[in-house]
């Protein structure tokens, strides 16, 4: 439901609430504990793209990932849109990546809290009888709440 | 550019890691991270059919990608390879042919880590020089 607020015009908070909405955080919240680490990926001013090992902790609604780097701060004090990857155990098994919008506390340790926006699975799709990947294909179920 | 990549420290280490993830970026400067299953042949990481309508066009736009291999067993090294990407075409079986500018090990730091590293999570650079 949007709720008038004075001074911010209802169809900004609509637009809010769809980007938050989507995601169906319980089936996250189940997901996660099968896996391992994930990756934080930043995006420079420069489009490189900077990647550091974590351990993010959910609460059911944020990702705890704990302090970020010199240069993950410097990334995400610039552009807060962030995704983490959780590897798959296996190569035929399901990824999990997150979208989401991060919160970079003043602090330089400081833990940084994510709020996933999207979610998928992702795996790719053999051609059959082989360890051969389909470029063309993958197999992709996005976490919705709808 | 002659690389400063260390091309036989890297193929030692990717020995193991059957799959990566080749990172684009979009026009908003976003993250696209897909699963691929590239291969070292010599100096240069080859990705075969990149299906992906996305990453395509991230490339289109931006040649920079990198490419993550995730540690075949818990607790190992991931390796990272940040390059420049050539496509053979624009097509669903385009290819890639990518020339490593950098090429690192993280790990998740551990209590045993050494502290509070520069890059936070413990790390090698292979480097020649």
């Amino acid at each position: 439901m949007a709720h008038a607020t004075p001074g911010v015009p209802a169809a900004a908070i609509t637009i809010l609430e769809a980007m938050s909405k989507p995601v169906d955080l319980a089936r996250l919240a189940e997901l996660l504990p099968g896996y391992g680490f994930a990756f934080l990926v930043t995006v420079g001013d420069d489009y490189r793209v900077r990647t550091t090992a974590i351990t993010p902790c959910f609460d059911g609604t944020r990702l705890d990932i704990g302090p970020v780097g010199a240069h993950g701060r410097e990334n995400l004090s610039i552009r807060t849109a962030v995704t983490l990857v959780w590897p798959a155990r296996d190569v035929g098994e399901y990824s999990l990546f997150v979208d989401g919008i991060a919160e970079l506390p003043a602090d330089p340790v400081g833990r940084v809290l994510v709020t996933p926006t999207k979610a998928l699975l992702h795996r790719p799709v053999f051609e059959p009888g082989t360890q051969r990947a389909v470029g063309t294909a993958h197999d992709c179920v996005q976490l919705k709440a709808d | 550019m002659a690389s400063n990549v260390d091309f036989d420290r890297l193929a030692e280490k990717l020995a193991g890691h059957d799959y990566a993830y080749l990172i684009t970026v979009d026009a908003q400067n976003r993250p696209h991270p897909v699963p691929v299953m590239p291969t070292l042949d010599g100096d240069t990481v080859r990705i075969a059919a990149l299906g992906g309508r996305r990453s395509r066009a991230n490339l289109a736009r931006s040649a920079d990608v990198t490419v993550m291999w995730p540690p075949p067993v818990p607790g190992g090294y991931t390796v990272i390879v940040d390059g420049t990407a050539e496509v053979s075409d624009a097509g669903e079986l385009a290819s890639l042919a990518i020339a490593p500018s950098r090429a690192v090990l993280i790990r998740v730091a551990t209590p045993e880590s050494p502290g509070e590293t520069p890059c936070y999570s413990d790390c090698v650079d292979l480097k020649l020089t």
